[in-house]
């Protein structure tokens, strides 16, 4: 009899439903917005987008923050401009960037914004073509050099340095690994790339088949298997568990991480250049962009006022010294970055330092090809399934043949 | 004749210790990773991975639940998950009770060919309904709505709840409408007084099916909510997620978490379910 009951229990079911209709999110003054930061940052971008909703003027506007994974976003956000029904901004990246500027997804914002009271560096990664396709909200999302001050009193200068530390003192205090990164993601092999003098994209044409990219990963095999100083199967949670737990001195992450680990380490939070190669001179090079926001070309003339208005709260000098302080990222604002908040701290030194080495991550839809063959080779050449002139070889042929099939 | 007993007694001890090794075989296979799961929620520092096997980590800790009640709106998504699935369950249950009914007691029309349709619908891919989903629900402005949310669960997972039931009432023998019929109830009396209550068992499975269909789906509830308030725990979870950092002691005490509800329903159905299986093996 519970079931025959329960069906008069079906009215109320209804009726509570009935009454969660929100407002519908295609009138005008409500802002959709899809980004896939990471979890710690949902509190301060909520936090910004309702002080910039309390304002007077801004009373009546509704923003709706969706969360995406970086993959969905991408492919969600192309799925939904494909069926007219994309979101009015997007905050990402700049690496998908290219693709959804070709494909006519997002509208340049030149004339929105001035583009002057930004970093040069950060607007950089974000123009194609002439046309400046992003607002920057943070200037970095770049590589860096981690330690752990237990083991190590200060960052290695080189390499040389390094592997002397990785030869005694990671020995004497028995850790698994003297350091550890992620071996299989393109993106941690670039800064290596540029210390042996080379680069994965020169102007539009990949340049995967050098003696550079070669250099490189034999610096990897060597790592891994010769001197046994990284693991040999190591991916992001991986190095991540192993720097926390205290089983390898030194991690190369990202700027993301900062604030993570300096809540773990506290006083024996370490950070660092990454070392520079002592075989050739040269330091590593980080590709160093930032996160943007994006505005579909879908979106209503009426909304542009408001997105403009957002755009700017978001990123004015007050909000980027506040996302500093939150979540260690260095701001975009030219203004912000030379308040005495910003230059006054060690992080803040290091990553600008950091980022001077760093090059600007390319925004052309050639990087897409680019990063998928670099990830499938560099994993067979590190895995060594396949030998590292096959490995560069076919990265180069593969990622010239994907390239071909965008351009159809 | 002692010989004999013995040598039963023993084959019926290995049998039975064979019997019990592959059980408590299969309860670890089930319950290690739920224990795994359980060590990354209580283990500090977001750590996914560790080299430390052990079930209780160095510094547990029940921060990430903690925080994971206070910093997020997982209660909420809870809420939203339970409103929905429960919604879901009883309108599919309903529906399904009443149209298998009609399948399996009148003859009409496209009967057969109204079975196989139904039934033909279970072999499409759920990846193929999201499209049409999606625009049905937007064309009745339902988008990021519980209501838009159980239309869509309970509609999909209808067809394999009319074909149980179906099949269950056809063992019903018609003989008890029958009297009931002679007695002077309805037709509807029939099947509310005499068909519903043996059916029992058969609508528990069915109500479990919609259950734990509704409470674990993520693919029609990621096109269709887009609010963080309105999102189901399977999205919510997701928010925890992000471009290089997991938060995984939350996400994992997250995933603990959800378990309860489907826990408390099996457990409390469970006299259903096995009362069913004792169906009808008295006579009298």
């Amino acid at each position: 009899m519970f079931f025959a009951d329960a069906l008069a229990l079906l009215p109320v079911m209804l009726f509570l439903c009935s009454c969660s209709r929100p407002k519908s999110p295609l009138d005008a003054s409500t802002i959709i917005l899809w980004e896939q930061e990471d979890a710690q940052v949902a509190p301060y971008i909520d936090s910004v987008l309702t002080a910039f909703q309390k304002l007077p003027e801004n009373k009546a506007i509704r923003i709706v923050r969706t969360h995406y994974q970086t993959e969905d976003l991408r492919s969600q956000f192309q799925a939904a401009s494909l069926a007219g029904v994309a979101p009015d901004l997007i905050m990402c990246p700049s690496d998908t960037a290219g693709l959804f500027a070709v494909s006519g997804f997002i509208r340049p914002v030149d004339g929105l914004i001035d583009a002057s009271k930004y970093n040069k560096a950060v607007m950089q990664a974000i123009t194609l073509d002439g046309k400046i396709w992003g607002v920057p909200v943070s200037n970095g999302n770049h590589l860096m050099f981690f330690f752990n001050r237990k083991y190590a009193k200060t960052a290695p200068k080189d390499t040389d340095e390094l592997f002397k530390f990785c030869a005694t003192d990671a020995k004497a205090y028995k850790l698994d690994f003297c350091m550890a990164f992620d071996m299989g993601e393109p993106f941690w092999l670039m800064p290596w790339l540029a210390a042996f003098g080379g680069w994965p994209i020169d102007n539009k044409t990949p340049t995967l088949d050098t003696p550079a990219m070669r250099s490189a990963i034999n610096f990897y095999l060597d790592l891994k298997f010769t001197k046994k100083y990284a693991p040999p199967e190591c991916d992001y949670n991986c190095m991540d568990s192993l720097f926390k737990e205290g089983k390898t001195a030194f991690i190369i992450n990202g700027d993301w991480a900062i604030s993570g680990y300096q809540q773990h380490f506290k006083k024996d939070f370490g950070l660092g250049l990454i070392p520079k190669v002592s075989s050739t001179g040269l330091w590593p090079a980080p590709m160093v962009s930032g996160k943007y926001f994006m505005i579909s070309s879908g979106v209503k003339p009426e909304k542009l006022g408001i997105i403009q208005k957002l755009m700017e709260f978001y990123t004015n000098r007050e909000n980027q010294i506040r996302q500093f302080k939150e979540l260690q990222r260095l701001p975009a604002l030219a203004e912000a970055s030379k308040a005495p908040e910003i230059t006054g701290t060690d992080v803040s030194r290091v990553s600008m330092e950091q980022i001077s080495k760093g090059r600007p991550m390319s925004m052309a839809t050639e990087m897409r090809a680019i990063w998928d063959s670099a990830r499938n080779y560099l994993g067979l050449a590190t895995s060594r399934k396949l030998s590292v002139e096959d490995a560069t070889r076919k990265m180069q042929e593969n990622a010239a043949e994907k390239i071909t099939e965008m351009n159809r | 004749m002692n010989k004999e007993a013995s040598a039963h007694r023993r084959k019926k001890t290995i049998k039975f210790l064979l019997v019990h090794l592959a059980i408590i075989a299969f309860v670890v296979i089930c319950v290690y990773p739920l224990l795994r799961i359980f060590s990354v929620s209580i283990r500090p520092g977001d750590k996914l991975i560790s080299t430390d096997l052990s079930l209780i980590p160095v510094g547990a800790t029940f921060e990430a639940y903690v925080r994971l009640l206070k910093e997020t709106l997982f209660l909420r998504w809870l809420w939203n998950s339970l409103l929905i699935t429960v919604a879901t369950s009883f309108i599919g249950v309903s529906l399904a009770s009443t149209a298998a009914y009609a399948f399996s007691r009148f003859k009409f029309g496209g009967k057969k060919g109204g079975m196989i349709l139904l039934l033909s619908t279970q072999m499409i891919p759920a990846g193929m309904l999201i499209l049409p989903l999606f625009l049905m629900i937007m064309k009745l402005g339902l988008m990021n709505t519980y209501l838009g949310m159980i239309i869509a669960y309970s509609v999909s997972s209808l067809p394999f709840s009319i074909w149980i039931l179906k099949g269950y009432y056809d063992t019903i023998p018609r003989s008890l409408e029958e009297a009931a019929l002679v007695d002077g109830t309805s037709q509807l009396g029939a099947f509310y007084r005499i068909i519903l209550p043996l059916s029992t068992p058969a609508l528990s499975i069915a109500f479990l099916f919609n259950f734990t269909t509704a409470w674990n789906e993520y693919l029609v509830a990621r096109v269709v909510l887009f609010s963080a308030k309105q999102y189901t725990w399977t999205l919510g979870l997701f928010e925890l997620q992000g471009q290089y950092i997991t938060q995984w002691g939350m996400f994992a005490a997250g995933s603990m978490l959800v378990t309860i509800p489907v826990l408390m329903v099996f457990l409390y159905s469970s006299k259903w379910l096995i009362s069913g299986l004792t169906l009808g093996s008295v006579k009298g």
